[in-house]
């Protein structure tokens, strides 16, 4: 049922240049996060989401030092060493110091063009709209440089509808998830997630509804492991699910960049585009990388995992991810505060060995059931 | 009478111990891991039930726990070394609060609840500063065996520090302050001080309360275990053989186990 | 360091800030960043403390270990800014050189030095449960463009709105202008003794820069910040009309990227005296002399101008701006080579830097080495390996020449 996605994930190269001749549209390397993805493929180009790999950094290491997060050493790295040879250009945000560096080293190591949409984070309503203004007429202008094509009104509301409906797909997946736990192993449901990454909309939102259709007159196993909620920015890598599964957690519900807080965006709002996107990027889950006091993530985390009734929130750390970290402590604190228990593993993404992180994980099982 | 055996496959040790339906302590044994920690495991688990004169047919089940925990032939069933030195510990004594065990590869704190249960527990960063292994890699940079690290220690007079988080620094400094002819006793204090610190800030991290009891190898290096008594401003208690705490455990969980 | 007769009065004007800071029951207290808009600030004579600058104090006092465990011991990462890490742990055990910092009514954070004060701010946000105002500074990739300055006006008037609210009086627009004058003659004093560097050999050298930065950072915008540095510009400019070298016999003359190893300080400047090497310039210190850089006709909105200057950071621009900076600087200054800190606490700063290196040393022919550092955790920093590393860059100084 899951080997589509399984295969897509076995073989990423393979399957982006099979879509890309299927749609006909250049690949454009869409860097963390929150990039819409609505404004590339609007723009003529097919968008790939490049969330960091498993390469060990070799090459990347002549540029990005050892305390750069592994998302971006293993994205360079992948380019360096020529597996993104089919991108075309790449499509930034300004998510992060580190990933605002790394657009500048592009620039000056990497022949191919980027663009980057610049963040505002102020909360000077006015201005905030002004600035995501002309910081869209400049992505627009680089996107369809880059991708070849003209975005038009008919162009935005194609591109907006087929990335929504994928989206809401994955949020019945999502609840499907929720409501019979454990009825989709956590790898499996983190492959069918990630498959989308690398695939077309159409043909993911295909793979997709088949997926559920499948999925709906079928009931979960019998009560077992604790529920769980992930948090952290990235959910690679995948083996990690493979030991939750293994040892019988049920992830209920997740907090990722590249997980909820994505998939949880409406449909792009095109007829207005900056209060399209200004919407799109602040909600409805808070980020730790953007800014937004109106939507605080202590109480979003508290209701989140109230509502997923899970038994405990398990933070996903990727090493040397600062907005991540500086939460943390606190975020803990507040959950401890409101009884509910909360652990923490730090990963990378290239990490081979994992029977540290296993044990950490099973002990916080232990004490879950008690 | 009817006895259990518990197996603690670590990193660099194979423990195991035997007990009875009270959960005395019958036998033990304590072996280096070595390359096949499967046999290890075995020859652990051999060695206990010789020193409690007892046969395997006489155990009615065993469970494992450490690193290895998956690999042990002889155990019907498994928990971590979390809840085994939680568990052991709380048999030792009742009233522990905080387990502060530092094993060879890493180091944990444990905030222990009723009965042992797990109310909390954190780990050591990947890194190996306060770990066993940190202080094996200073007694080597000392020329020290391990087991007389305290000894020497114990004669310091001088208050050195060593500032580094990172394995590799940290003996870079420790062979720059022999270089300086700095007196080795001083330089095994600055080492054990190092270790204490870090292992206070986890144990700060997860909360101190009620008895602290200090499990693992490192244990028994006292000037460790006195400067954390006295960098957290409490009694630290040392099992008789701390390293055994987590077989200990694994063998009560054993034992509790209905059947 | 240089012994200059001004540092007494350094001293002087520092101890009477934060003892001010201290004890004040009228003025209300802001905790800022160093890149913020602070001229606000004094304007409605509200008391500015500048975290970074009390975690580099700390640090230099050798009391930064102890602060930083303390926050790790409340689960902060020692992944985070070592700056965040030590003023977390000063706040926790009231440490550090005055016994930890006065509690603040609001923050101001500006963004034009990384998006991480955000993050940090946001802690102390909560912990003290007082309003953050953000001056969102984007960073600006491709040069200076009025969408940006009016992005960045439009938060100054909003500012003053906020100012308005928490002292509840009007914003004194009066009071700014004089504030905004001092401000601009400070930084105009300090680009100037800055540049007395130029002189070979040079009167002051980057670590005398790092210790005197304290009144710039926390104090442009009074008239004692501007007594103070016009006296220490007299007192450079004598010396450099005297000849007196910073570093006997100066034989290297060098640029320092990046912040101060501040935990450091001593050992790298015997280091360096007794290799006849003078640390000319750096682009940190030369941070706080931006407002000075427009003349009043080229901007005659002081919005504008003050919108300019504080976009205008090194670590807010884009490696093409960066680099002709510093090749600039390696000319102007007679540099025969440079050192760039590689320094885990902060990314703005360092992440790309190999890059840098490799191309100001082709564009310049001179040498130039990246440590691995930190500002302000001495237990990620190794003597040995640095110390090899600024050798073998000493003898490719040598060789060159």
């Amino acid at each position: 049922m899951y080997d589509p996605f399984h295969e897509v994930l076995s073989d990423v190269r393979g399957t982006i240049l099979k879509q890309a001749r299927a749609l006909d549209r250049p690949v454009i390397g869409v860097m963390p996060a929150y990039f819409p993805l609505e404004l590339v493929y609007a723009s003529g180009g097919f968008p790939v989401q490049l969330w960091g790999n498993r390469l060990a950094p070799s090459r990347a290491d002549a540029y990005l030092q050892s305390y750069c997060c592994s998302v971006a050493r293993s994205a360079m790295e992948l380019e360096l060493a020529g597996g993104a040879d089919m991108v075309r250009g790449y499509a930034f945000t300004s998510l992060c110091d580190t990933l605002v560096n790394l657009r500048e080293v592009y620039r000056r190591v990497v022949d191919k063009p980027t663009v980057e949409l610049s963040i505002p984070v102020t909360q000077t309503a006015e201005a905030r709209r002004n600035y995501l203004s002309s910081g869209l007429d400049k992505v627009n202008r680089g996107l369809q440089e880059m991708a070849g094509g003209r975005m038009t009104p008919e162009s935005l509301a194609e591109a907006s509808e087929l990335y929504g409906r994928v989206r809401a797909l994955q949020r019945r997946l999502y609840a499907l998830r929720l409501e019979r736990a454990g009825l989709v192993s956590n790898l499996d449901f983190y492959a069918v997630l990630k498959a989308g990454s690398f695939l077309g909309p159409e043909y993911y939102a295909k793979l997709l509804s088949d997926l559920l259709e499948k999925l709906d007159s079928m009931d979960p196993p019998e009560d077992s492991g604790p529920r769980l909620l992930l948090s952290g920015l990235v959910y690679d890598p995948l083996e990690l699910h493979r030991i939750l599964d293994r040892l019988g957690v049920r992830v209920v519900q997740d907090d990722f960049a590249n997980g909820w807080r994505t998939v949880s965006k409406e449909t792009l709002a095109v007829e207005n585009l900056v209060e399209g996107v200004a919407r799109y990027l602040f909600g409805p889950a808070p980020c730790c990388c953007l800014y937004n006091p109106e939507n605080d993530r202590h109480d979003y985390l508290v209701d989140h995992a109230r509502k997923a009734g899970a038994d405990g929130v398990l933070f996903w750390y990727l090493k040397f991810c600062e907005p991540d970290a500086f939460d943390r402590p606190q975020l803990m604190k507040r959950l401890t505060d409101e009884g509910i228990p909360s652990s923490v593993v730090e990963l990378e993404l290239s990490m081979q060995n994992f029977d540290a992180i296993g044990t950490r994980l099973s002990a916080f099982c232990e004490m879950l059931e008690g | 009478m009817r006895f259990w055996g518990g197996i603690d496959v670590g990193s660099l040790s194979a423990d195991a111990v035997i007990i009875d339906e009270e959960g005395r302590l019958l036998g033990h044994a304590i072996l280096p891991t070595g390359r096949d920690s499967r046999e290890a495991g075995s020859r652990a688990y051999a060695g206990a039930l010789e020193a409690a004169g007892l046969t395997p047919g006489d155990v009615v089940r065993v469970y494992s726990t450490g690193y290895s925990r998956a690999r042990v032939r002889e155990a019907e069933g498994a928990k971590t070394e979390i809840a085994c030195h939680a568990r052991g510990a709380h048999a030792l004594y009742p009233d522990v609060g905080t387990i502060i065990d530092i094993g060879g590869q890493d180091s944990k704190a444990i905030q222990v609840g009723k009965g042992g249960r797990v109310l909390n527990f954190v780990m050591n960063d990947k890194c190996a500063a306060g770990t066993g292994r940190f202080l094996e890699v200073m007694a080597g940079a000392l020329e020290t065996p391990l087991d007389h690290l305290d000894e020497l220690a114990a004669q310091s007079t001088e208050t050195l520090t060593i500032s580094s988080i990172c394995t590799v620094f940290a003996e870079s400094e420790v062979v720059s302050l022999i270089s300086q002819g700095k007196k080795p006793a001083d330089i095994a204090m600055a080492v054990s001080r190092a270790i204490a610190r870090r292992t206070v800030g986890l144990a700060t991290r997860v909360g101190v309360s009620g008895r602290v009891v200090m499990t693992g190898g490192v244990a028994k290096n006292r000037a460790v275990v006195d400067l954390l008594a006295e960098i957290l401003g409490a009694p630290v208690d040392v099992p008789d053989e701390p390293q055994i705490v987590g077989a200990l455990g694994a063998a009560l969980f054993a034992r509790d186990e209905r059947g | 360091m240089t012994e200059f007769q001004t540092f007494s009065k350094m001293k002087e004007l520092m101890t009477a800030y934060y003892f001010e800071a201290k004890t004040t029951k009228e003025k209300p207290i802001a905790w800022i960043t160093s890149g913020a808009p602070v001229e606000f600030l004094f304007a409605m004579d509200i008391i500015p403390i500048y975290p970074e600058n009390y975690a580099a104090m700390c640090a230099a006092n050798h009391q930064s270990v102890e602060l930083m465990e303390a926050a790790e011991a409340q689960g902060f990462s020692q992944d985070i800014c070592a700056y965040a890490r030590t003023d977390f742990g000063a706040d926790i055990l009231q440490g550090g050189p005055v016994g930890g910092l006065p509690a603040p009514h609001f923050l101001l954070c500006s963004t034009n030095i990384c998006k991480t004060v955000i993050k940090w701010y946001e802690v102390i946000a909560r912990k003290y449960d007082v309003p953050l105002f953000i001056v969102d500074t984007p960073f600006v990739h491709d040069g200076l463009t009025d969408d940006l300055l009016e992005y960045t006006v439009a938060q100054f008037k909003d500012l003053e709105q906020f100012l308005a609210r928490i002292t509840g009086r009007p914003f004194d627009h009066e009071h700014l202008a004089e504030v905004l004058r001092l401000s601009q003659e400070a930084a105009a004093y300090w680009k100037k003794i800055l540049f007395l560097a130029r002189t070979v050999p040079t009167p002051i050298n980057s670590l005398d820069s790092f210790i005197h930065l304290g009144p710039i950072v926390t104090l442009r915008g009074t008239q004692g910040c501007v007594d103070y540095y016009q006296a220490l510009y007299e007192e450079v400019a004598g010396r450099a009309a005297d000849k007196i070298p910073s570093v006997p016999g100066e034989r290297y003359r060098v640029l320092w990227d990046n912040l101060p190893v501040w935990f450091k300080m001593r050992r790298l400047e015997n280091f360096f005296q007794e290799r006849k090497c003078a640390l000319v310039v750096t682009t940190y210190a030369n941070s706080w002399g931006g407002l000075s850089n427009y003349e009043d006709e080229e901007m005659a909105d002081p919005y504008r101008l003050l919108a300019a200057s504080y976009l205008n950071v090194y670590i807010n621009y884009g490696f093409e701006e960066r680099i002709r900076y510093l090749s600039g600087l390696m000319d102007e200054f007679s540099l025969t080579g440079f050192i760039m800190h590689s320094n885990r606490s902060c990314k703005p700063y360092s992440v790309g830097m190999y890059r840098l290196q490799e191309e100001l040393s082709q564009r310049t022919g001179r040498p130039g080495v990246v440590i691995e550092a930190d500002q302000n955790d001495p237990r990620v920093y190794s003597d040995a390996q640095i110390e090899a590393r600024l050798d073998a860059f000493i003898e490719s100084m040598e060789a060159a020449s």
